[in-house]
């Protein structure tokens, strides 16, 4: 940008070199430098929600995926025996699957639990979410007697844990139970033969990003603030896993 | 424009004079004011830029990282296609059986198909076994165990190959060999390779027990599948074999490795030992109760006990249309059994004489009868029934009739019938108070003396005794001649009717002539267990009234009776056959003598139910494409433990192993039945007696197959990536190509072939999929 030269001179009559400026020219520029801030600002401003938006799904991909992959992976191996049971209604999933790799174990068979716990802790003002994986490593005789025993609801022990890539951005979970007859797939809610495996299992979950689960942690009332703060990035997966044992 | 002249004309617009050069901002400030636009500019292009960068690298991790996720998911997939491929590949090797059509054995690795006539044909079970294009499925999937901690060769010798081919699997869905697959020239997603497993060749851990010594009743017989010894699995004698026992007892054993909880001291070595050895599911029964026990051709056998056979259906064949009956069965117009064998006939025309197969039936009734029933089989018939088992009573081993003739002219004539008893089943006794033999249609002489003579018979008979019982009548008065003018003697004798059902009438036979004053005549049965048709069934008598040396012939081990249910096929050894003197079913090689041998007769019966636990004989690993290196010998000899046989276990075992045969039928490389088994050199195990010699197929008659219903495959996918650029169709890796693996998963899957209902089309499932990681 270039500036005329100014038509002012000095009081030796020399003309100013350098002169100052009126104004309405500092009023003009700021106004132009305000309305290039504010359109640059604007502009970052989009980036940043684009980017944000951009990590928010990919995250929450990244997560449903992690989360659906491990349920689907050990349930697709899920055993099922006039011994060992499986367990499964709406919101949980107990069952036994040769998912342990560790070779010095007593048995390569674990317990597996999956639920969706959402709960504000005693004392604590913040809400927490996590989708649980409920496991009995059997590192003992004793523990490897427990994949018979049949398994009790909320009985989460110290072998639980958070699914780690998941944590925090699942909001819910569901599972539906699928028999088939005559071609056809029937799903129900809950399973009511525990010592048989269902044809299909759909796991169903909602998910977030975690900047907005963090949100979610701090509210007071979650039920209420639920659709306004994961309206816009909740999303629902759903897959279906089809067990390795029909029974005719 | 160029930038130089642009900057020209932005900086040094005009030439500096000297005012310019005395001026504080002698140098600005238009510069200055330039310098912050282009500051500005820099920096938001840097700002822009740095986003850029940034972005673009997170979406190439991301990338990265969902490509990687999804390469993984293609590799699981793959392995997934690779069970469905060897599922396939099972279906086609198990065809549906029927009586003449198709029928198949199996054993690890593969499978023999035979259809009618046609020779068996070899079904490979693993993939691509044509090329050498090959990776060794042991080295990934550590199928036959680790390290060889127990020393026992060569049972999990780390050297062990199961080489098998790669499979690729290209972009449109084709699946071959490395040839076929270039042919399409499609890009490649991956290759896979499998290998199938045969779970009744092995031990099931949930149904052996610990028995060695302890199996065999009184006639030395083994029942059932918990007479396989777990105390063979290595290192041998098996120090926790009880508490694997007791284990299975508390909760069944789920998968393999949960026998490391049977306790502390089965370490992991221990059970990498064993892992080749043992299982925990196998069946060579139907969905979907496993009590039903099929023979060859997909048929019901025939449960021995007395309740099924004993009616008019099986001991006549009358009514039975469908081959169900135990008499159609053997009859077998079409010889559809020995076709499996060597063309040799049926039982039909091997066993003709004495009531043929309908007698063989009795027998079999017979030998299973408490002996406190004295009702005979029923063949549906009105009383007496035509075909009259073995009874547990004694039987006449010779009688003797003998009338003597003082000299005139007072003369008299006695009578005296004398009876010897034979009492053959061993640990047994018969005890004949108020029993009494009734000889009828004796001569009279002239009405001297009456047809019929009771013999009152008392006190116990022991096994394996001669007693006598004899009745006198003597002092009649006699006036006659002894011997009518025309040289016919005056006394015949002609028949008696002996204690029980199952003893048989005496034809009507000549006493032998002789001279002077005394007339006798004697008979000696030569098996009194036979049916009374059988020419040559009384053999004449000679010299004393003692029972001869030469009957019944040395070896009587074989008479015995069970009087209870039969516990194992291999019992049949103990039937009697019809028309042979102290003949019985023989169960030893070359037992065809020409035709269809007995123990081709294992296979059409049963005891019990069959199904889980027993070892499939057709055990001889096929590994793949290269010369088998791995045995599996621990099941066959958990098998053969018990027997007796002592030094020759692992020599039965090793020749059970490699089929060899005394004489070889039907198909050399499998044991096409169970009863082929009995060919094998040294399983007779050299005892004096027919019995001693088949103690051992007594004992696991009941306990062995030789075709599975439940196999494992083991699986192992990778997924392929071919750039631009790649020959397409072709895996080419580094360093001469750029083909790259991206992704790898094994797998194990344990599949059951079933029929439900039995006799329907076979379908196969799923029950037990497992990714492994190590």
């Amino acid at each position: 940008m270039t500036r005329k030269p100014s038509a002012r001179s000095t009081t030796h009559g020399e003309p100013l070199s350098r002169a100052g400026y009126t104004i309405v020219e500092l009023l003009t520029s700021m106004a132009i430098l305000g309305v290039m801030l504010a359109v640059l600002f604007s502009v970052f401003d989009q980036i940043n929600k684009a980017w944000l938006q951009g990590e928010n799904r990919v995250e929450t991909f990244t997560a449903a995926r992690a989360a659906l992959d491990l349920m689907s992976r050990e349930i697709s191996q899920a055993i099922a025996t006039p011994n060992i049971q499986f367990y499964g209604d709406a919101t949980h999933a107990y069952f036994v699957a040769p998912v342990n790799s560790n070779s010095k174990n007593f048995s390569d068979v674990c317990e597996v639990g999956y639920e969706f716990d959402r709960d504000m802790p005693n004392g604590s003002q913040n809400w927490t979410f996590q989708l649980i994986r409920h496991f009995i490593e059997p590192s003992s005789a004793a523990n490897a007697l427990l994949i018979y025993t049949p398994m009790s609801l909320g009985s989460f022990g110290a072998s639980d844990e958070p699914v780690a890539l998941a944590t925090n951005c699942v909001l819910n979970l569901g599972f539906q139970y699928g028999t088939i007859s005559g071609g056809a797939i029937t799903y129900s809610s809950t399973w009511g033969t525990p010592n048989k495996l269902p044809y299909a299992i759909v796991i169903n979950t909602d998910v977030v990003d975690s900047r907005t689960a963090t949100k979610l942690r701090l509210v007071q009332n979650v039920g209420n603030n639920w659709v306004s703060l994961t309206n816009s990035t909740l999303r629902s997966f759903s897959t279906t896993v089809y067990l390795p044992i029909i029974q005719p | 424009m160029n930038k130089r002249s642009t900057f020209n004309t932005f900086v040094r617009r005009r030439p500096l004079d000297r005012a310019d050069l005395l001026h504080p901002s002698a140098l600005s400030p238009h510069p200055s004011e330039g310098g912050v636009a282009l500051i500005l500019t820099l920096a938001i292009l840097a700002l822009v830029t740095l986003l850029l960068i940034a972005f673009v690298a997170s979406m190439r991790v991301e990338n990265a990282a969902s490509k990687n996720f999804n390469e993984l998911i293609k590799a699981r997939e793959l392995a997934k296609g690779a069970i469905d491929q060897a599922v396939a590949q099972i279906r086609q090797a198990t065809p549906q059986r029927a009586p003449g059509g198709n029928t198949y054995v199996t054993f690890p690795g593969g499978a023999y198909v035979k259809n009618g006539a046609l020779a068996a044909t070899l079904y490979p079970l693993y993939s691509d076994p044509s090329l050498a294009d090959l990776t060794n499925l042991n080295s990934g999937l550590w199928i036959t165990g680790g390290t060889n901690n127990s020393g026992e060769f060569p049972v999990n010798n780390p050297n062990t190959a199961i080489n098998v081919g790669w499979l690729y699997v290209d972009q449109s869905g084709n699946i071959g060999s490395k040839t076929v697959v270039s042919g399409f020239g499609k890009p490649l997603v991956g290759r896979i390779a499998y290998w199938v497993d045969d779970e009744a060749s092995k031990i099931n851990v949930n149904t052996a027990t610990v028995a060695p010594g302890s199996c065999g009743d009184a006639l030395g017989v083994c029942s059932g599948s918990n007479y396989v010894d777990l105390t063979m699995l290595l290192p041998t004698p098996f120090a926790n074999a009880g508490n694997i026992q007791a284990g299975a007892v508390t909760h069944p054993y789920t998968t393999i490795e949960e026998i490391k909880r049977a306790s502390a001291s089965l370490t992991a070595d221990i059970f990498d030992d064993n892992r080749f050895e043992v299982t925990t599911y196998s069946t060579d029964g139907n969905y979907p109760n496993y009590t039903d026990d099929l023979d060859v051709f997909d048929r019901q056998r025939i449960p021995l006990n007395p309740a099924t056979l004993n009616t008019p259906l099986n001991i006549t064949g009358q009514g039975d249309l469908t081959g169900v009956g135990a008499y159609t069965r053997l009859f077998d117009a079409s010889g559809n059994l020995a076709k499996v064998f060597s063309g040799t006939g049926s039982f039909a025309s091997k066993y003709t004489a004495g009531g043929g197969l309908k007698q063989l039936i009795a027998n079999i009734i017979g030998y299973q009868i408490d002996p406190t029933v004295t009702a005979p089989p029923t063949d549906g018939a009105v009383p007496p029934a035509a075909y009259l088992g073995l009874a547990r009573t004694p039987y006449i081993n010779q009688i003797q009739i003998e009338y003597d003739a003082t000299a005139p002219p007072n003369a008299t004539v006695s009578r005296t019938v004398s009876v010897v008893l034979f009492f053959m089943y061993s640990g047994n006794s018969y005890n004949s108070a108020g029993e009494q033999l009734v000889i009828t249609g004796l001569p009279t002489v002239g009405g001297l003396f009456s047809a019929n003579v009771n013999i009152p018979v008392s006190g116990t008979i022991a096994s394996g005794a001669y007693v006598p019982f004899k009745r006198i009548d003597q002092g009649v008065p006699f006036t006659g001649s002894p011997v009518a003018a025309s040289g016919t003697p005056l006394i015949q004798y002609t028949r008696g009717y002996l204690l029980d059902y199952a003893q048989p009438t005496l034809p009507q036979n000549q006493i032998p002539s002789a001279g002077g004053s005394a007339y006798q005549g004697c008979q000696v049965v030569g098996d009194p267990a036979v049916h009374e048709s059988v020419a040559g069934e009384w053999k004449q008598y000679t010299s004393s009234t003692a029972p001869s040396s030469g009957y019944p012939p040395a070896d009587t081990s074989k008479i015995v009776m069970r009087a209870g249910p039969m516990q194992s096929v291999g019992e049949l050894g103990f039937i009697h056959t019809p028309g042979v003197a102290y003949g019985h079913l023989t169960l030893q090689p070359g037992g065809g003598g020409g035709q269809i041998p007995d123990w081709a007769m294992l296979d059409l019966f049963t005891v019990g139910a069959g199904g889980a636990g027993r070892i499939n004989i057709n055990s001889l690993i096929n590994p793949g494409a290269a010369e088998p290196v791995t045995q599996r010998l621990v099941p066959l000899k958990a098998l053969l433990n018990s027997v007796g046989l002592g030094a020759n276990l692992a020599t039965v075992a090793q020749n059970i192993y490699t089929r060899s045969y005394g004489d070889t039928y039907g198909n050399p490389n499998a044991f096409d039945t169970i009863g082929e088994v009995c060919q094998i050199a040294s399983l007779a195990n050299g005892a004096s007696t027919q019995a001693g010699a088949e103690a051992t197929i007594r004992r696991i008659g009941n306990l062995i197959t030789v075709r599975s219903n439940t196999f494992t495959i083991w699986a192992l996918a990778q997924s392929i990536r071919q750039p631009l650029g790649s020959t397409f169709g072709t895996f080419n890796p580094p360093p001469a190509g750029q083909d790259v693996i991206t992704g790898e998963v094994k797998a194990q899957a344990v599949v059951e072939r079933y029929e439900n209902p039995p006799g329907s089309a076979p379908e196969y499932r799923l029950r037990y999929l497992r990714y492994l990681y190590k």
